[in-house]
């Protein structure tokens, strides 16, 4: 019997990252240039006799970017930031990143982690006292892991990661990871349902959410004409409402709306409501109220 | 964090029990919730109780209840 164990990993990363002065101000330069390279690989073997797999993964890549800067100037012997050029209106700093425009905003993630593993037991052929050998066991596991959570935006990309959560794009998962199962999936087997009731409950579900969203945009339009509040007109409907829905905390919260984005939050609320049985719909109750 | 709570009555018919459970689920993901983040249970007695945050105090038999995050 003889027992084999290999374990072999080799793990290559590399992270360069330059700053380059390019302008009249050394200190400080008004150009960010921005690049990694990255080499990843993994082999976790066992010995090749025992025909237990081995995994090797290569990784290679390369990015980079370049960014304005405002840059710094030096006053009484002290670093600040150099006058900003203004607009053609002469109002607006030209680095002030905007909802529209921005080439300054920098979000940028790192991360990595490896791992490798590998084990193989093998077990000869031994004879028995009737001169028959018994039969070869094998055994053995490989593991490997690894993953490179990395991303780097600049401007209106690193604002919207920067507001929905860039973690997320970057996730690193094991290679084994169950895709998450689909809404289908997921109505059939919660609820034993045929593939045709969900598909319409889906197809309908979907329309429903379409309706609301224009319900709404209706709703606010007599509500809030040209965004401002109808306060005489809210409170007319809230009124009317309350008749029906003396329950429903949205209605409330739409009669106490200050503005029209806190009766634009009611509304949505109201709208989305199911009806209890029997009852008339809230979306078409306030619909029909508003356009009244 | 967003939570959205759908509570279904439950009447003791599977079928249409599960059909309207499969319709909230449905208008929750069809709002913008994952299906992974929607969990559900059935409930034989349930207690809301919104009560010291300024909302209502409601106690329900046999309903589902489906909780979605995001």
């Amino acid at each position: 019997m003889h027992r084999i164990k290999t374990i072999k990993i080799a793990v290559s990363y590399v992270c360069l990252q330059i700053l380059v002065g390019c302008s009249s101000t050394p200190d400080h330069s008004n150009t960010l240039v921005f690049g990694t390279e990255t080499k990843f690989a993994v082999d976790v073997a066992t010995s090749t006799t025992t025909q237990v797999p081995a995994v090797t993964v290569g990784y290679k890549r390369t990015e980079a970017i370049w960014l304005p800067l405002l840059a710094n100037k030096k006053v009484n012997g002290e670093f600040e930031p150099a006058d900003c050029k203004k607009d053609s209106d002469n109002e607006t700093c030209l680095f002030k990143s905007t909802e529209k425009n921005d080439a300054y905003s920098v979000l940028a993630s790192f991360g990595a982690t490896f791992g490798g593993e590998g084990e193989a037991d093998a077990s000869t052929p031994t004879p028995t006292t009737e001169g028959e050998a018994t039969q070869a066991t094998v055994k053995g596991s490989t593991k490997a892991s690894g993953g490179i959570a990395q991303y780097f935006a600049t401007g209106r990309a690193a604002q919207i990661l920067a507001e929905k959560g860039g973690a997320s794009v970057v996730s690193v998962q094991s290679g084994n990871a169950k895709p998450e199962k689909t809404t289908e999936e997921v109505l059939m087997e919660k609820f034993n349902l045929s593939p045709e009731q969900v598909k319409k409950i889906i197809k309908e579900a979907n329309e429903q959410q379409t309706k609301n969203e224009v319900i709404v945009d209706l709703v606010m339009e007599r509500l809030a004409p040209k965004g401002t509040i109808d306060t005489t007109k809210t409170a007319a409907v809230v009124t009317e409402l309350k008749k029906v829905y003396a329950k429903l905390g949205s209605v409330d919260d739409l009669g106490k709306a200050a503005d029209s984005t806190a009766a634009k939050n009611a509304v949505i609320k109201i709208v989305a409501t199911d009806p209890r049985d029997g009852e008339k719909a809230p979306r078409d109750a306030i619909l029909e109220q508003s356009l009244k | 964090m967003k939570m959205k709570i759908k509570i279904v009555k439950r009447t003791g018919n599977r079928a249409s029990d599960n059909e309207k459970a499969a319709r909230a689920f449905a208008a929750l993901v069809a709002d913008g919730y994952s299906t992974g983040n929607i969990t559900t249970e059935v409930v034989e007695d349930f207690t809301y109780d919104a009560y010291s945050a300024g909302g209502s105090q409601e106690s329900l038999d046999n309903v589902t209840v489906l909780i979605a995050k995001r």
